[in-house]
């Protein structure tokens, strides 16, 4: 996990959108560490050097990636991460199986709802669909989605939370209003609302969840910035006439740079539930295409259940939770990490 | 403390106020409209113009949404063509149902989470406490779509132990006399909670295990469980109220999704039919409900909290 410091995780960086870009190097730290397939976002290297002189020395990073590794769970989390992008992105390369015609069941030899078999390794659906095959399939547009709303919902909440913070003042009371009264709202609903009004693409669905998603980041990241704008150095800049978005940009968001790697690592997990459950009712991914949550509802409104086809029950679902628990490990594990720092400081 | 729960409830009617906002420019974006959705994409302009006058749906933008709020006061939420009945009285019929199944489900959530995370507290890092923990971790990232499957699977097809669709019963009444059918459904839906709630539940023992009065009560020679029960578990206790408020919104989805794994005859099953009937009028009548429900839960909540702890002053 040296990828923690410097050079390496500018490796894989695209388009630079400017100074907000802290949080998204903070995403893609760990999508470039650990889903290397991942078309991650951007930052402009200056503001990343310049925010982590100004949060820790590198040695202190070197601390985090040694808790870190030391952490059992978290490691266990990010080589589950690994396997299911490999699987995903990388299986169906050595595994093939037809996954998008329709008329599967009615062309083919292959017996539908067929058990686990040395040629169909997870058995068949009602639809004679290779099962494993679907479960990369549906797990490349889940990963797609949910890393890309994570970092969506964390770029928008970070900007919104620290020009709330900062503003102070009126500006702050309705911003955080804003946010307290979409929390109110529960989000599965809205989202449901929303996404049977208009037809779910997979860029909508993206935007979608990253919608609801910002709401707890813009939280955070407000809290932090109310304590650090009051601190020496942050003082200090607006002393030497450094402007208010250059103090956002390169003191405040780099110093909350802990508290939102682990949300937005949280993010993702949340990201994976969410779309899995609009997939159960049937708005997520849609046809050709699927997801592990649209797997699921398929296979029990054809009978998966009542006939005790564990095969189609079983691996969809397993998909998820692996996934989601995966990437709550590695966020509870960089949490305790960024901790260890902040006890010795 | 009159003025914070005064603000408290203004900030709920607001709420309430942008989500009825949110659901107007929502169906107003909407391609088509309202008339192609009833009427069907091939309908003559001259059928569509008459039916936006009989539905008022060519007043002014503010008429007409003024006629949706005063239709919501009044519990008229439109009017569903696919069921051909109107929607405030399908979820009348269904709404009680669903309020049984949150409020069991919370009840045993509650119930089973805070002996549990006292537990955990008291046996921290111990074997015991690891278990518990994967367990939760495990339970809280668990769609309830999954949970649901499997149970019926294994306890209702395989095993016999329980019915394998919820109680189809027309009342709340007939509904609870059949417990083995409503079994799976409220286990599905507490599993999740019980899991967020214990993990809080551990914390907020742990940080109060670390103030000063805990020390002071064993230094006075209060045994060990007095300090525990008599204490610390009074305090820890308090922040369960916000939780159940802050966890309503994650609960009432759930219950959504729980009740079409189920085929639980309440609201939220009433909902998720209609997305794949397309039937509009009862998504959004469904949803307004369920949101305005998990408001005012949310608000009661908040308000018993400050009632319970006058250690908190609300500037």
């Amino acid at each position: 996990m040296t990828g923690h410091d410097g050079p390496a995780r500018r490796s894989g960086l695209s388009t630079a959108p400017g100074a907000d870009a802290g949080s998204v190097s903070a995403v893609s730290a760990i999508s470039s560490t650990v889903v290397d397939a991942e078309p991650a976002g951007a930052y402009s290297p200056d503001v990343f050097t310049g925010g982590q002189g100004a949060a820790a020395p590198s040695g202190a990073w070197r601390q985090i990636a040694t808790a870190f590794l030391e952490n059992k769970l978290a490691l266990l989390g990010i080589g589950i991460v690994i396997f299911m992008v490999l699987l995903c992105f990388v299986g169906p390369l050595a595994y093939h199986t037809n996954q998008t015609n329709a008329q599967l069941a009615l062309i083919s030899t292959v017996p539908t709802n067929a058990p686990p078999s040395a040629a169909h390794l997870l058995g068949t659906d009602a639809s004679s669909y290779d099962e494993l095959g679907r479960i990369m399939y549906a797990g490349q547009a889940d990963l797609e989605v949910a890393l890309a709303a994570a970092i969506l919902a964390t770029l928008v909440g970070v900007i919104w939370g620290a020009v709330a913070g900062f503003a102070g003042g009126i500006t702050d009371t309705v911003m955080m209003r804003v946010v307290d009264t979409v929390l109110a709202v529960p989000a599965l609903l809205l989202l449901i609302v929303i996404s049977d009004l208009f037809k779910p693409s997979k860029p909508f669905l993206i935007l979608l969840i990253g919608f609801v998603a910002w709401l707890v980041p813009a939280r955070l990241v407000r809290a932090e910035t109310l304590s650090l704008r009051t601190r020496e150095y942050v003082q200090a800049v607006k002393v030497a006439g450094g402007s208010r978005w250059r103090i956002v940009a390169r003191h405040i968001i780099p110093n909350a740079l802990g508290t939102i790697v682990v949300n937005a690592t949280f993010q993702v997990a949340d990201a994976i539930l969410f779309l899995a459950a609009l997939g159960y009712v049937g708005l997520g991914i849609q046809p050709p295409g699927t997801d592990w949550g649209t797997m699921l509802s398929t296979a029990v409104s054809d009978g998966a259940v009542v006939n005790s086809y564990w095969w189609l029950i079983w691996p969809p679902g397993l998909a998820i939770v692996l996934v989601a628990v995966s990437f709550n490990l590695i966020g509870d594990a960089l949490r305790d990490g960024l901790d260890v720092r902040f006890q010795q400081r | 403390m009159i003025s914070y729960i005064l603000r408290r409830g203004l900030q709920s009617v607001i709420v309430l106020v942008l989500v009825t906002v949110l659901v107007f420019l929502l169906t107003q974006l909407m391609p088509g409209g309202e008339a192609r959705e009833v009427l069907g994409p091939r309908a003559s302009p001259a059928a569509i113009l008459q039916f936006n006058r009989i539905n008022g749906l060519d007043l002014p933008l503010w008429e007409q949404y003024w006629n949706l709020v005063d239709g919501y006061l009044h519990f008229r939420f439109g009017y569903s063509f696919k069921l051909n009945e109107p929607v405030g009285a399908l979820i009348a019929n269904r709404l009680p149902k669903t309020l049984l199944l949150v409020g069991l489900a919370t009840l045993i959530a509650v119930i089973v989470a805070i002996p549990l995370g006292v537990f955990q507290s008291v046996r921290r890092n111990k074997l015991s406490d690891h278990v518990l923990s994967a367990f939760s971790l495990i339970a809280y990232s668990m769609p309830t779509f999954y949970i649901g499957p499997i149970l019926i699977l294994y306890f209702a097809i395989d095993l016999h132990l329980f019915s394998y669709e919820a109680p189809q019963g027309q009342t709340v009444g007939a509904i609870i006399s059949d417990p083995r059918a409503l079994f799976l459904p409220v286990l599905t839906l507490s599993l999740i909670t019980i899991a967020s709630f214990s993990r809080f539940m551990r914390s907020s023992m742990m940080g109060e295990l670390r103030e000063d009065y805990s020390r002071t009560a064993l230094a006075k020679g209060a045994s060990r469980s007095r300090m525990l029960y008599g204490h610390v578990l009074r305090n820890a206790l308090l922040p369960i109220v916000t939780l159940i408020g802050l966890a309503l919104p994650s609960i009432v989805g759930g219950a959504f999704i729980t009740e079409t794994v189920f085929n639980y005859p309440g609201m939220g099953l009433l909902g998720v039919d209609a997305i794949f009937q397309d039937d509009i009028p009862t998504l959004i009548g469904t949803v307004v409900v369920a949101t305005a429900a998990t408001v005012i839960g949310s608000l009661v909540a908040d308000v018993l909290y400050s009632l319970l702890d006058p250690r908190i002053r609300y500037s």
